[in-house]
């Protein structure tokens, strides 16, 4: 029980450690989705503070948790557990969701945190499942007509393919797509494997079995009823939870079974593990955010930092800078005057005293006027520009 | 009484699969799918050099490798399809029969190969009657471009072989087994990577179940000749198929995408680590290879226009669990207590599977084709999966329901895969088939004696030449006499040959140099943009457009031209 206890307590810490680190470089800017949850929830941060993404961090480890505990109480297994849950810890998908403040890691928390408190089966199935159709109803989407049938089937291949799974990503959403990586690593290609048979062939776990059977089920469900125009990593995130939690058995199964044939073997699979992890976690520190900084913020942050500061009560932005419009509005909303213009008025309104106008390449064009001569403008991560100010002050 | 009962069974059911088989191997084979395309008529024309010259249609005495477009064809298919040009004359279907009796045999030699694997005849017939019905297997059996269908034959041939060897240890198996495995090496590229491993894999194995090793000593002088004989070829074609396809060729993004990784890390040493060519391609080889097992390959639909990739997928939806649970309860096997025959044939068709995606794999994009070694294993794996759950099923009634459920699932996909090959691809697709140049082949076949000269250029097609050396049967020593071409990166273009000229445009200085020609019939053939620009307007000639059908993505011109 007090080994039990310290695990816990160190699946929980090496969780947030984990997923709290750097919290407020990766990613380095906030994006629409986050600022609209913001919003309802009446919170308002400065510019540069992310420190709201610790809900996701916390959410997301006590979840981890809830799993160590669920795998312990089946299988009374320390190392299994452990494995599970340090998998489920520093998987990309789950990573990635964990950085970005969202309402979908409560489903996982919920889940789980169902299949481990409610002890009969029945009971417990259908009230996850009332409670996945009320999340779908009131979170999601309250129409239920809007689920597509004739794209189930390909959404599901789709989902079961392995070069999606291990490699790619969700084609559909690069917001949450770490560089060069899949939702999990490619090692854990090999390892989902050996975790399948491990589960489903050696007839070892069989308590365990049962119940991750009824967690792919009730994922499957649920991929099924959220509607296909969301993204793939929310809409599948219950079944990457189930491969994520196959692979960590797949990790113990391969430790115990190399630890018995040669710890040479063991050792060298360990140095594997850890270049492959090197590799992903190069690709979310240094690529991440330049690869992916246009459907985040970077540049409507920057631009609103410099508005924020800047003393002029009135400021323009084109239809094609609303994006921008909506970041400033966020974070100061009530100190300015935000107007938005036609395009015809653009020269008109912005080439008159006293204004500052937020820009795009397409106005300038539209507008006729050189975009070499505006010296304030704000980019992508990768330097790209984005918005340009005028006038140049 | 009860056992001949069962086998006169298990033979009419085999055989009626066989028929299925050969129905859907040969049905409308001169016209599903439409053709012959590019690499069929040069396959033909080559064939029909080696029938009548005994050279290829490049002069060469018997070539160990067909030099063809400076594709360097691969010289097994196109020496037995010239048996049977030889016999029954050039045409599409003796063009295309080589590889659609190497896919009809495949179905009884992996009948026998899982006989031999599991000594249970429902699995066997089962992996007999997927394949029949397999869309690859159909597929491929019924386009002649290369010999892919004649390399998974005999690279199952191989196996087949040496599975026997293994089971009554007859030297002529083994042999055997060695030769197929070596003649496959000319039969299409996919096998000059399986083949050896297989090769190096069985002889690994037989040393140790062998008890005559003087035996060795043949089979290692017929592995040097024929290595020999790969050297000869190898030095050319496979070099420049790989600077062609390879994911490390000339013209794919992994540099480029390097660049853009190190320039995020501002090329620090990390990055230089991290992302280089050896990585890049490390992982685009490792996401190929995984492909080759993903949904996305296995069950998805191609909307392409390349005539040697299946527009269909390689199995039918209903499959995949099977296939994924066949793979593991198949792998599984090697670690339960079996004996070193049982063991070997095991390993050896592990080995197969895993092996065979590699040709595709280190080329760029997905393909079929370079991963056809596939097809027989996979439907073995898919009856061995399905036979595995099936027995699994204790309760009868549960096993009646999961019958009907699968028979009624598959035959509905069955159907609408007949549907699709026979009706839907024909109309959909048959236009990518060269379509256009076999409608101007028409035309010649039936004007030849009429008019002086024919002229299309290659904005048609670069290799346009071919079509009327195939369908007019042309004779190869006037055409090596009449010939004119060039060279350029190692393709050969050719300019003209007896009444064809090919220029790389018809322009209207094409026609002011006609013109000096006098009293002449011309017929001129002109792509879209050709026919706009093109001005025949001139009194030293009188033109009439005739119609020949064209699609509207392939439209063509065609005129028949008097220069008075």
């Amino acid at each position: 029980m007090k080994k039990n206890l310290l695990m816990t307590t160190f699946v929980f810490l090496l969780s947030f450690f984990i997923k709290g680190l750097f919290i407020n470089k990766i990613p380095n800017s906030i994006s629409l989705q986050e600022i609209d949850l913001l919003h309802i929830f009446n919170v308002a941060p400065a510019v540069n503070d992310f420190s709201f993404r610790f809900v996701s961090v916390v959410v997301t480890s006590m979840m981890t948790v809830l799993l160590f505990n669920l795998i312990f109480l089946k299988t009374k297994n320390i190392l299994l557990s452990l494995s599970a849950s340090v998998v489920t810890i520093v998987s990309p998908w789950i990573i990635i969701l964990s950085r970005t403040l969202n309402l979908h890691i409560f489903v996982l928390l919920i889940v789980v945190g169902m299949i481990f408190f409610i002890k009969n089966r029945k009971v417990r199935i259908f009230t996850i499942i009332f409670l996945l159709v009320l999340i779908r109803l009131v979170f999601i989407n309250n129409n239920f007509l809007s689920i597509k049938f004739e794209s189930i089937l390909p959404s599901l291949i789709s989902l079961f393919d392995l070069r999606t799974i291990f490699f790619h990503g969700d084609p559909l959403s690069p917001m949450l797509r770490i560089p060069l990586t899949g939702y999990f690593l490619y090692i854990d290609l090999f390892m989902f494997f050996c975790g399948i048979y491990y589960l489903f062939l050696s007839n070892q776990e069989k308590k365990l079995t049962t119940t991750m059977l009824d967690l792919l089920y009730l994922g499957l469900f649920f991929f099924i009823i959220v509607p296909s125009d969301i993204i793939m990593t929310v809409r599948s995130e219950l079944v990457l939870l189930w491969i994520n939690i196959i692979i960590g058995f797949g990790y113990y199964y391969i430790i115990i079974f190399l630890k018995k044939v040669n710890v040479l073997f063991l050792l060298t699979f360990i140095l594997i593990v850890f270049t492959n992890t090197a590799f992903y976690a190069e690709s979310l520190i240094n690529h991440f955010d330049k690869m992916n900084s246009v459907e985040w913020g970077y540049a409507e942050q920057a631009t609103s930092k410099y508005l924020i500061n800047n003393d002029k009560k009135q400021i323009y932005f084109s239809p094609s800078s609303d994006k921008a419009k909506r970041f400033l509005t966020f974070f100061e909303h009530d100190k300015k005057e935000y107007l938005t213009l036609q395009l015809n008025q653009l020269s008109k309104t912005c080439f008159g005293s006293n204004v500052i106008c937020v820009l795009t390449e397409f106005d300038l064009n539209f507008i006729n006027f050189n975009k070499n001569l505006l010296k304030i403008n704000f980019g992508n991560d990768s330097g790209l520009p984005i918005y340009f100010i005028y006038p140049n002050q | 009484m009860l056992n001949t009962k069962l086998k006169r069974n298990v033979l009419l059911v085999l055989s009626a699969i066989l028929i299925l088989g050969f129905f859907l191997r040969f049905y409308r084979l001169d016209t599903i799918p439409n053709g012959p395309e590019w690499d069929e008529a040069s396959v033909g024309y080559n064939a029909y050099s080696i029938a009548q010259t005994g050279a290829d249609e490049w002069g060469n005495k018997l070539p160990a490798i067909f030099p063809a477009f400076g594709d360097y064809k691969n010289p097994l298919y196109i020496y037995l399809t010239s048996l049977f040009v030889k016999s029954f004359g050039l045409n599409i279907v003796t063009t295309r029969v080589v590889n659609a009796i190497t896919g009809f045999l495949l179905i009884i030699v992996w009948y026998f190969i899982s006989k031999l694997m599991t000594d249970d005849e429902k699995i066997s017939l089962l992996t007999a009657f997927l394949l029949a019905v397999s869309p690859f297997g159909i597929f491929y059996s019924r386009i002649a471009g290369d010999g892919m269908m004649l390399s998974v034959f005999l690279i199952s041939m191989g196996v087949m072989f040496e599975l026997l060897y293994l089971k009554k240890k007859r030297s002529l198996f083994f042999i055997s087994s060695v030769l197929f495995l070596l003649c496959s090496i000319f039969s299409y590229n996919l096998a000059r990577i399986i083949s050896p491993i297989l090769l190096i894999l069985i002889l690994f194995f037989n040393i140790k179940v062998t008890k005559n090793k003087i035996l060795y000593l043949p089979i290692l002088i017929i592995c040097s000749l024929f290595f020999v004989l790969v050297l000869k070829q190898s030095n050319i074609s496979l070099k420049s198929r790989l600077a062609y396809v390879g994911i490390l060729g000339k013209e794919n993004g992994i540099s480029l995408q390097i660049n853009e990784f190190r320039e995020h890390d501002k090329n620090s040493l990390i990055s230089k680590i991290f992302h280089n060519k050896a990585t890049f391609a490390a992982i685009t080889l490792a996401q190929n290879y995984v492909s080759y097992f993903s949904s996305g390959f296995l069950l998805e639909f191609n909307d392409n226009k390349l005539v040697f990739e299946s527009h269909y997928p390689p199995l039918y939806l209903i499959m995949l669990p099977f296939y994924y649970f066949g793979i593991i309860i198949f792998v599984k096997k090697i670690f339960k207590k079996i004996n070193i025959q049982e063991y070997y044939g095991t390993v050896l068709l592990i080995f197969l599977l895993f092996i065979s995606p590699l040709p595709a794999s280190i080329t760029e994009g997905i393909s079929g084709k370079r991963s056809l070694a596939l097809l027989g294993i996979t439907q073995f794996l898919i009856a061995y999966g399905f036979f595995s759950i099936y027995n699994l099923i204790s309760k009868k009634s549960i096993k009646k329901t999961f019958n009907i459920l699968i028979v009624s699932l598959f035959v509905t996909n069955l159907i609408l895969y007949l549907y699709f090959y026979f009706y839907t691809f024909p109309n959909k697709y048959g236009k990518f088939y060269a379509s256009r140049e076999n409608r101007i082949c028409r035309f010649i076949k039936d004007n030849y004696n009429y008019y002086d000269y024919f002229i299309f250029s290659k904005k048609i097609d670069s290799f346009t030449y071919i079509f009327p050396l195939y369908c007019l049967s042309f004779s190869p020593q006037k055409y090596a006499l009449t010939r004119k071409y060039s060279q350029n990166d190692g393709w050969y273009s050719i300019n003209s040959f007896d009444k064809f000229i090919f220029p790389d445009e018809i322009t209207k200085k094409t026609i002011s140099d006609l013109i000096k020609q006098k009293n002449k019939n011309i017929a001129i053939f002109l792509d879209k943009d050709e026919n706009n620009n093109v001005n025949l307007e001139s009194p030293k000639l009188i033109f009439k457009r005739m119609s020949i059908p064209s699609e509207p993505e392939f439209e063509l011109y065609l005129y028949k031209i008097h220069i008075l």
